[in-house]
């Protein structure tokens, strides 16, 4: 038995310790050299999620229940070596978008809606309830147990129904609830500043959460090595002990589900949590901490763990059966006379639950005030306050008044259910209603098509089971409705029956509700999502949530164009956060743009959007939101002028493109006209050369007719023989050149495609055989043998007949040119070659070399064999007869014959068949 | 930087191989009254794997952070514990 002013001492003095910390904590914030700028402290203030349910109550889960408490620190470290996923991406968004409470959280993430905010607030709030009772319960009930202990009478005192004092002031949960709303008023509300940090509370949660492991440590340690002799020896007794059945209730298959069920249940809770969500990601400093709280943490939760089951099996060993086991961890000290272990476990628990309850009622205060009440108020439109000068105050006053609402509902909770249930169950139900965020939450982070319809209709539809599934059970146990709701269902509907929905009863009551409540939130959550519509802002914070790592500045962007006047804004911001430090961040604003606010009458976008930003910071995302939207005007940017800008956008896109185009196609030309350019550097270089050879295959002929006509004129005394041999050559001289001149025009007019063409079915036989005929005197003057094979008697082709007689006649006569002055030979074949009629005409010449094979159809070539003389002729008769040929559409070439001259081929299409005067089809 | 993903891929490795490690029906092949070094199985077990998932997820801390900094492994550690002179 200890002296319960003694108890009530240390109580007080360990509270005013907390509040010396928390004091030192808010002043070194003030100066800037924050305390908990440190991965450690960060991590401990993490703690917090191990409460007095954790302290005294994951012992007496073991011992009823078994390894299954594990599954609460099993989850919370499953969530925590994700962090990289999702944890990080939630501290992330917290900071980039001021976000100060999970119902901002949600709200913002869909288009910033009140009514989600005030429905998360809601469940919060009833969810969280229970949580604030259990904690308070636990601080009277271990007072009691304290107080109480005289041998064995009051062991029972913390779930057993141990008398509530009937007047207030001797009830210790009294005041227990009054010194933690005493300090959550005084360190979570000392003033309405920009950060939202709360420095001063969270160094003292850190230090509550090193007490409350080192008191659980400390007892732990004693009972495993110094009551006994390790973990062996410990379950050794125990084993002893239990009187046939097993001394640690394993779990089953039956209870597989609800291992699951509370697996990720503490997961849920880890995240979705109030007061978790409000020191892992609003109070977070620094996000690099997060890195080490991931490991840090759950090694936490490990070594908390590792002494729940022996104290446990201590508690089954030493103490009677039916034994509290929730109080195991006082009652054992206690029962081997160890007054001081057991009042430093009281102060343990006193640690864990007085940090729970602080963190949750500052925690939900906030969104109370923000997401709740302040909306409220704005919306009663007599009460002017929109109108009304500093509102600072007010938004300290709201805040407090809803702390110690808060905390004394938790106190009225306790009182009115009564202390019958163990405190696990409690907190897995509002575990159980927590989890209900879960969705909505996740689905934000991850699913850019989740809506606002959605979220809200998944989360009504969840809370209304869960309310129904274990909200309504519990009331029963407590009294307050009859039984026959469980047994046979509301108003005699067995289908509904509570712990039994639709006749499901294979699942234990909470593995139930979370199954039946997840199905509809869910199933709610993704129907409406799926069929449903985003309004603009929905999809501009969807996008901004799911890639927060994507975007280099994860400010919103402006897509707001809204207008408001300078002072009005100014007016606006200094109500809620102080005439001081809204003038300060207007003039830092205007420092930034160099640009005197006093000159701008109209506030352009980013200052509404930094006024919204600040009052966000204090109200919350929706609030600020309707705060600004009161003195902006304008509003959000339409569809109608989103696609506007996007046409715009994808006009200038498709500009672009069309300009890419261009530049290729410039690109092209440009070669095209390079390449232009160069044939015709090449034409006229061609132009040069040919213009030089024909200008000396003039001046040939016509120096020598100068030359010998000079002779006559000068010499009248010339002998006449003489004088008739040089007229000859002037004679042939002239010939010679009206010949060149001839062909020349000839050649112009073929090249110009100017020729007189005739074009019509002839033989080529016949122009052959005239050709032979015509040039048979020629042959006959150089005494060359010719040689002629026609192998057929006709060889019709479509051509013009003159044309071909006179290449013919032109390669007889290069022939005979060639042939050597004795023994020449000239042979002339005419036959049939596939499709087409081969004529060869050969000579045994000198030949033509190889490499002048192709050059010789050239003009002005002339075959140059071996430094003789030059043949007599201008050159110009094979470039006419290629020509011809070509335009017959048939091929030239030359090629050396057999007997070592040259030979010229030609090859001509055949006619299918030849008749006279009909039109011959189209070669 | 460019070691980024796979620390992130064994990192996601990690907390689901956990998942599965404390979930049924694997948990429940250790819930026996089969008792080890004078400890029960389970409990051997479950604090066995949690340690290790802790001690990986140390490792794996370390490396990602580096990538979440995008400073190179050789690269000396900025000052974690400016503040932390109290």
């Amino acid at each position: 038995m200890l002296d319960p002013a003694l108890i009530v001492l240390i109580s007080l003095g360990y509270v005013g310790l907390l509040f010396a910390i928390a004091w030192y904590g808010d002043r070194r914030a003030e100066r800037g050299r924050s305390v908990i700028r440190n991965p450690a402290i960060y991590t401990l203030s993490i703690a917090v999620y191990c409460t007095s349910w954790t302290f005294y109550g994951a012992v007496g889960s073991a011992a009823r229940q078994g390894p299954e408490f594990l599954t609460i620190y099993l989850g919370p470290t499953l969530v925590f070596l994700g962090w990289w996923f999702v944890l990080r991406k939630m501290v992330r968004i917290t900071r980039v978008h001021r976000i100060t409470s999970i119902a901002d959280f949600i709200a913002s993430r869909y288009g910033k809606s009140t009514r989600l905010s005030v429905l998360v607030t809601v469940i919060a709030v009833v969810g969280g309830m229970p949580y604030i009772s259990l904690q308070l319960k636990a601080v009277a009930g271990s007072f009691a147990v304290l107080t109480g202990f005289d041998g064995l009478s009051g062991l029972d005192a913390m779930s057993g129904e141990f008398p509530l004092p009937d007047s207030l002031p001797r009830d210790t949960a009294f005041w227990v609830a009054a010194a933690m709303a005493a300090f959550a008023v005084l360190f979570g509300t000392r003033h309405i500043d920009a950060s939202e940090h709360h420095e001063g509370v969270v160094a003292a949660i850190a230090f509550e959460s090193l007490v409350k492991l080192l008191a659980f440590l400390a007892v732990g340690i004693f009972i495993t090595f110094f009551l006994h002799d390790g973990f062996a020896d410990l379950v050794e007794r125990a084993r002893e002990v239990s009187l046939g059945g097993p001394f640690i209730p394993p779990v089953t298959g039956d209870s597989a589900a609800r291992w699951i069920t509370t697996l990720v249940l503490s997961m849920c809770a880890v995240l979705c949590l109030p007061r978790q969500f409000q020191v892992t990601a609003v109070e977070c400093v620094d996000e690099r901490h997060l890195s080490t709280a991931s490991w840090l943490f759950p090694l936490y939760l490990l070594i908390l763990s590792l002494f729940v089951v022996p104290i446990a099996l201590a508690g089954l060993v030493h103490l009677p059966t039916g034994a509290d086991a929730d109080a195991f961890v006082l009652t054992v000290p206690l029962s081997q006379n160890r007054p001081d272990l057991a009042l430093l476990a009281f102060l343990g628990g006193l640690s864990s639950a007085t940090a729970m309850v602080i963190v949750a009622a500052i925690t939900l205060a906030t969104m109370v005030c923000n997401d709740l009440v302040m909306p409220f108020l704005l919306r009663l439109r007599w009460l002017r306050l929109t109108e009304r000068g500093d509102l600072t105050g007010l938004l300290v006053a709201v805040r407090r008044a809803s702390i110690v609402g808060l905390i004394f509902m938790g106190y009225a909770y306790y009182r009115v259910t009564g202390t019958s249930e163990a405190l696990a169950s409690i907190g897995l139900v509002s575990f159980a209603a927590l989890a209900q965020l879960a969705p909505s939450m996740l689905g934000g982070l991850f699913w850019k098509g989740a809506t606002k319809g959605g979220a809200i209709t998944g989360l009504l539809l969840g809370f209304c089971v869960w309310c129904h599934t274990l909200l309504l059970p519990s009331f029963v146990r407590a009294g307050w409705l009859g039984a026959s709701i469980l047994t046979d269902g509301p108003f005699g509907v067995t289908f509904l029956m509570p712990e039994a929905l639709f006749g499901m009863t294979t699942l234990d009551p909470l593995s139930h509700s979370l199954f039946w409540s997840w199905l509809v939130n869910i199933g709610g959550f993704v129907a409406v999502s799926l069929f449903g519509k985003q309004q603009a802002l929905e999809r501009i914070q969807a996008t901004l949530y799911v890639d927060t790592f994507r975007r280099a500045d994860s400010a919103t962007p402006r897509v707001w164009s809204r207008t408001a006047t300078v002072g009005d804004l100014l007016t606006l911001a200094q109500r809620f956060l102080g005439k001081d430090a809204a003038g300060e961040a207007f003039r830092e604003f205007s420092r930034s743009r160099g640009l005197p606010l006093r000159r701008l009458a109209e506030a352009d976008p980013d200052l509404v959007h930094l006024t919204e930003r600040l009052l966000a910071r204090t109200l919350g995302g929706a609030s600020a939101r309707v705060m600004v939207e009161s003195v902006a005007k304008g509003e959000m940017v339409s569809l109608r002028e989103v696609m506007t800008i996007l046409e715009e956008t994808s006009q200038v896109i498709e500009y672009s493109q069309r300009l890419e185009q261009k530049s290729a196609e410039l690109e092209r030309l440009t070669a095209d006209l390079r390449e232009a350019n160069r044939q015709l550097q090449e034409l006229d270089r061609l132009k040069d050369d040919f213009l030089s050879t024909v200008s000396h295959e003039l001046r040939t002929p016509l120096t020598s007719i100068r030359s010998f006509s000079e002779i006559l004129s000068d010499n009248p005394e010339l002998d006449n023989a003489q004088r008739q041999q040089f007229l000859a050559i002037i004679v042939r001289e002239t010939e010679r050149l009206t010949r060149l001149i001839d062909q020349l025009l000839d050649l112009a007019r073929l090249e110009a495609g100017h020729g007189d063409w005739h074009m019509d079915s002839v033989d080529a036989a016949a122009a052959l055989r005239e050709a032979v005929a015509v040039t048979a005197s020629l042959f006959a003057e150089k005494k060359a043998v010719l040689d002629v094979e026609i192998l057929l008697p006709e060889m019709p082709v479509h051509a013009d007949g003159d044309r071909l007689i006179q290449v013919f006649v032109n390669l007889l006569s290069n022939a005979v040119k060639f042939v050597p002055p004795q023994d020449g030979r000239v042979r002339v074949e005419a036959r049939e070659h596939g499709r087409t009629w081969l004529f060869t005409v050969a000579d045994n010449g000198p030949g033509i070399p190889e490499g002048q094979r192709d050059k010789i159809f050239g003009k002005f070539v002339q075959a140059t064999g071996g430094g003789q003389d030059r043949p007599a002729g201008t050159g110009l008769g094979l470039a006419i007869s290629h020509q011809i040929i070509e335009h017959f559409g048939g091929s030239i070439w030359a090629d050396a014959s057999p007997g070592g001259g040259a030979r010229f081929c030609i090859l001509l299409n055949r006619l299918s068949q030849a008749l006279p005067g009909r039109p011959p089809p189209l070669a | 930087m460019a070691a980024g993903p796979i620390y992130q891929q064994r990192s996601l490795a990690l907390t689901l191989s956990g998942l599965v490690l404390f979930m049924p029906p694997l948990v429940l092949l250790f819930m026996t009254d089969r008792v080890l070094f004078g400890v029960p199985v389970v409990y051997l077990w479950l604090f066995g794997v949690w340690l290790a998932l802790i001690l990986a997820g140390r490792v794996l801390a370390r490396r990602l952070d580096r990538v979440a900094r995008g400073t190179p492994k050789s690269a000396p550690k900025p000052a974690r514990r400016t503040g932390a002179d109290a």
